[in-house]
């Protein structure tokens, strides 16, 4: 019932289309750096399928009223039972908040389980939780969509300013600019990630990040106007190194 | 046929003349096709239909501030265009614009020199030209121009040979390399019994003919063959860095070597100023040679208005493997009629 | 704590390392703690190695499709490596979002992929919608649709357009751009604007259809596959076109996945998975088109799967407008709180125009909470998270831009390319960089 079922969801989903591409996507992952990782996920996992075998796999279960069916949380209570820490479902999107120090281990359960086959990072962002809560400041928010299933997942990831959350780029390329965007605009620092540098602002940008809530809207500085008639004196300027 | 030589430099001035402002309209010319062909209209507004434009232009570049890149090689900077214009201008010398005609009493040849390897000459300084591309580019600076500079060696060194060798073929048959003995041999007339042909080169050596016509359009870095400026990739390669007036001698450089390369296709396998009349009529066969360059010309800016840029290694893989194959055994083959023809085989 | 960032290659380096707001790369935030090595390091500015030479391609290059710069290592004429630097049409848009009310933020929306607005309105209106809960009247979704695939035509118009220039075939520009004009006038009558459209409202749609609007579309449909088979002609057999782009820039489907790769560029790799099918919004359930795909994940198969977009683009609006052209029921809907109240009567009673006074400076306050709406644009999935504070304003909004997604992929297919190959690849991806930067 398990696998059949989401096949079936799937190609009914592949109604009316043209082409004969290799449809079949439920191999996510970058292609030659994470080989090894994942197949020792993949053992991981068939050694826990047994005890999964009678959990319903449906596409029914991922929208049901009981949060505790969605497959998602299915997997990852018998794989990682201490993951999840909180389930919400809002306008039939559901979102899982999870331990930071397990969120790479969460994604790449959910991307490897052939079940679940969270194979698809749609995006990846951040949340400056400032005014909403006390602790921890900042979510780090993954889209993640299963391409086999056609259904959405949030995790999020709430950390505190200064700690680092894992990087998702062992998992998936697509990460690695949306997480220096969120470097970028919200200053939280991926574990793991090759090459986090600003993403777009400048390299020499030195007004931290812009996308906090603690961050006015005009920046922090006053910049001189261009092009008016000039009332206050020259003053040396970081874009020109001249006076103005 | 001698003539003073002050009526030689006269001839001379003409030319030069008429070139330059032929290269003017050969601008007009083609935007006017190319908006043409794509559904615009071209320069309307300076004089009626836009003629005045190559003037404004031309005012429009002499106007213009004269840039030196900081890290430029001032001297080679300002040298390497003229080698452009100059040898551009240079192989219009041995095109001839008719046989000799009688004015105001005299004898004057339409031509200004008859040069009996004037074929080889008009090769020669064509790729002597290409010095002015390499030298410029190199003395920008510029990567890119470096890039384009080095793209244009190779793409000449290739299809130079194969310009060259696509017309061994008529040298054989005419058995001489002046373009003045082969324009005089394609104004005879062959008989296919009731039909009169002219003798065209382009008859009797078809193949050389689209050759000659491929590699013409490498020669002179036109579409599809522009790599050396290919303004999507180089942003206009070697020449990046010239502008005003350096960047107009490789301009009109550019332009004349079409108009050149044009006049001496319609010469080589057109029958040059060969036509209905010109034998009567030495003007007629003027408008004759005008015409068949004109075709030519329009060739180029049809090309231009229809298809893509070659890649580098593609250019050069068309020229290795496919032209200079095809040349040769154009050449074999003539080579073998000949022999046939002369009765010293078989 | 200092970073080893890339340093800049702007020419004023030397004046900004002696400038009071401190040097370079220098973070002054205590948080900024990155691991790792940068692949382009200081060598990116001086050359390093015998053979290999550093091109900074852009940020004013007429094939980068804006402000793109593209650093480049070239041993000869192959790439050795590739680093797109983006950023210099950075407008913070996402921190614009939270300071406007929500329906501030159309025109905002506009100004992200600016060839292709009504999409984008369209993605950020569906998003709204689903946080407050409104749907719009059918009418309105049809209208909506016609609009959605204009826009999606146009906007391959313009990649056509762009693409085939960057490989050098001129004309296909103009031709292209002759049609897009078409579309764009279409857009003007609907709502009196051509680029930034802000088109799309909150519920629907509050002016009437203009006349003789349904006649310009109908001849727009009759015109338009002719002109797009003279694309065709000129392009798809035509032997050069396909040697500077079979073969070039292939993406296996195992990586385009990995790469978070949408629209054409995943479907040009065989990968099923188009918003519109797998996730129908509006309409689309209800309409007939089919999603193309390709086989070998190279840059002719991306441009086949785009021609074929168009043309089921143009099958999905005469679909729509053969609904809706009979329909005469309401475009708004007006019952909603979240929805601004009728024009009419503004200009001649109090209460109508107090009420739509208030709307428009206060706003209204959707429900706590948080929402991801993706649509399928031109370049890919689009998506708009917006998470509600309950107040007038967002409290925050993402825009995942396609093409921001997409473009990371370039060093990826730029691997030992050509130079000549990495416009061919800038213009597959199709990027715009208003949404690339936001």
């Amino acid at each position: 019932m398990s696998d059949g079922n989401a096949r079936e969801t799937h190609n009914l989903n592949q109604e009316g289309t043209v082409g004969t591409g290799p449809a079949d996507t439920s191999a996510g992952g970058s292609p030659a750096t994470n080989e090894d990782a994942r197949s020792t996920d993949a053992r991981q996992v068939e050694a826990l399928a047994p005890e999964l075998d009678l959990a319903d796999w449906s596409r029914e279960a991922y929208f049901a009223d009981d949060l505790e069916r969605h497959p998602a949380v299915v997997l990852l209570n018998a794989t990682l039972p201490d993951a999840i820490l909180d389930i919400i479902r809002f306008r039939n999107e559901t979102t899982i908040h999870v331990r930071p120090e397990l969120y790479r281990e969460v994604c790449r359960t959910l991307r490897d389980d052939p079940r679940v086959a969270m194979n698809f990072l749609t995006d990846l962002t951040a949340v400056d939780m400032l005014r909403l809560r006390t602790s921890p400041r900042f979510d780090v928010v993954a889209q993640l969509y299963s391409l086999p299933n056609r259904v959405r997942l949030r995790v999020k990831a709430g950390i505190d300013d200064g700690q680092a959350v894992p990087s998702l780029v062992p998992l998936w390329n697509g990460a690695n600019w949306m997480e220096r965007e969120a470097y970028d605009m919200f200053g939280i620092i991926f574990d793991g990630h090759p090459n986090l540098r600003r993403m777009l602002l400048s390299d020499d940008w030195d007004e931290g990040h812009p996308l906090r809530k603690d961050y006015p809207l005009r920046g922090w500085k006053e910049f001189p106007v261009y092009n008016t008639e000039r009332t206050v004196p020259r003053l040396r300027t970081r874009w020109t190194g001249r006076g103005v | 046929m001698d003539q003073p030589i002050w009526i030689t430099f006269i001839v001379a001035f003409v030319i030069m003349n008429v070139l330059l402002i032929s290269m003017a309209y050969a601008t007009w010319f083609e935007r006017k096709v190319l908006a043409a062909f794509q559904d615009r209209r071209g320069p309307t507004r300076t004089g009626w239909h836009g003629l005045g434009q190559p003037l404004a232009d031309a005012v429009k570049l002499l106007g213009k501030e004269d840039l030196i890149p900081a890290g430029a090689d001032k001297i080679v900077f300002r040298f390497a265009p003229v080698i452009v214009f100059v040898t551009a201008i240079l192989s219009a010398a041995v095109i001839p614009f008719g046989g000799t005609i009688e004015l105001f009493g005299r004898e004057i040849n339409l031509y200004i020199t008859d040069l009996n390897v004037g074929a080889l000459f008009i090769l020669a300084v064509g790729s002597a030209g290409v010095y002015g591309i390499i030298l410029g580019a190199w003395s920008s600076a510029n990567r890119y121009s470096l890039l384009g500079g080095l793209r244009s060696a190779a793409q000449v060194v290739s299809y130079e040979i194969v310009l060259g060798l696509s017309l061994v073929g008529i040298f054989i048959l005419t058995g001489s390399l002046s373009l003045k003995s082969i324009m005089e041999r394609q104004a005879e007339t062959i008989s296919l019994g009731p039909i009169d042909l002219p003798n065209w080169f382009i008859l009797s050596q078809p193949l050389a003919f689209i050759l000659f016509i491929v590699a013409a359009v490498a020669e002179t870095n036109r579409v599809p063959f522009d790599l050396p400026e290919a303004e999507t990739e180089l942003v206009a390669g070697f020449h990046t860095e010239y502008s005003g007036f350096r960047f107009s001698l490789y301009f009109l450089g550019e332009y004349i070597n079409m108009i050149v390369v044009s006049l001496f296709a319609s010469t080589l396998f057109l029958g040059g100023p060969n036509g209905p009349g010109s034998d009567t009529y030495w003007g007629l066969g003027l408008v004759w040679l005008f015409l068949k360059a004109l075709i030519f010309m329009f060739f180029y800016v049809w090309l231009r208005a229809t298809i893509p840029r070659f890649r580098f290694d593609q250019l050069m893989g068309v020229a290795w493997k496919v032209l200079l194959p095809l040349t040769l055994a154009n050449i074999l083959v003539t080579g073998f009629i000949r022999l046939i023809a002369n009765g010293e085989v078989f | 704590m200092a970073i080893s960032t890339g340093q800049s290659a702007r020419d004023d380096f030397r004046d900004i390392e002696q400038s009071p707001y401190g040097k370079p790369g220098e973070v002054i935030s205590d948080t900024a703690a990155p691991t790792g090595t940068l692949t382009v390091t200081d060598e990116s500015v001086l050359d390093s190695g015998e053979h290999q030479m550093t091109l900074n391609m852009g940020p004013q290059h007429p094939s980068t499709h804006g402000v793109m710069r593209v650093v480049l290592k070239l041993d000869g004429e192959v790439i050795t490596d590739c680093d797109p630097v983006i950023g210099y049409l950075h407008r913070g848009t996402e921190k614009l979002g939270e300071a406007h009310r929500y329906a501030q933020i159309t025109p905002w929306t506009d100004r992200t992929d600016y060839v292709a607005a009504p999409l984008n309105n369209l993605g950020y209106i569906l998003a709204v919608e689903k946080l407050c809960g409104v749907e719009a009247p059918e009418r309105a979704q049809y209208w909506r649709v016609i609009m959605a695939e204009l826009a999606r035509i146009a906007s391959h118009l313009v990649w056509l357009g762009t693409h085939a220039l960057d490989i050098g075939a001129l004309s296909m520009s103009l031709y292209c751009f002759r049609e897009r004009e078409m579309i764009l006038d279409i857009f003007e009558s609907f709502c009196g604007a051509r680029l930034t459209t802000n088109m799309m409202e909150i519920g629907g749609f509050s002016r009437p259809i203009p006349d003789g609007l349904v006649e310009q579309i109908r001849n727009f449909i009759r015109l338009f596959p002719g002109r797009q088979q003279e694309y065709s002609d000129l392009l798809t057999a035509n032997p050069i076109w396909m040697a500077r782009t079979k073969g070039v820039g292939i993406i296996s489907p195992e990586a385009a996945i990995s790469y978070s790769l949408t629209g054409a560029c995943l479907r040009g790799s065989g990968i099923n998975y188009d918003v519109r099918k797998a996730e129908p919004y509006l309409v689309y359930d209800r309409l007939d088109f089919e999603v193309p795909l390709g086989e070998h994940g190279d840059t002719f198969d991306r441009y086949l799967v785009r021609m074929e977009e168009m043309r089921q683009a143009l099958r999905l609006v005469e679909q729509a407008l053969d609904h809706v052209e009979a329909m005469d029921t309401p475009m708004m809907a007006y019952e909603s709180p979240y929805v601004i109240p009728p024009h009419k009567g503004t200009m001649t009673t109090a209460e109508d125009m107090q009420r739509h006074f208030i709307w428009t400076i206060k706003g209204f306050n959707p429900p706590v909470g948080e929402v991801w709406q993706t649509i399928e644009q031109s370049k890919g999935e689009l998506g708009y998270y917006i998470v509600s504070d309950g107040g007038p304003m967002p409290y925050r909004f993402r825009i995942r831009t396609p093409d921001f997604v997409n473009l990371q992929v370039l060093p990826h297919m730029a691997q030992g390319a050509l130079l000549a190959d990495v416009v061919a690849l800038i213009g597959t991806i199709d990027i715009v960089l208003g949404s690339v930067d936001r």
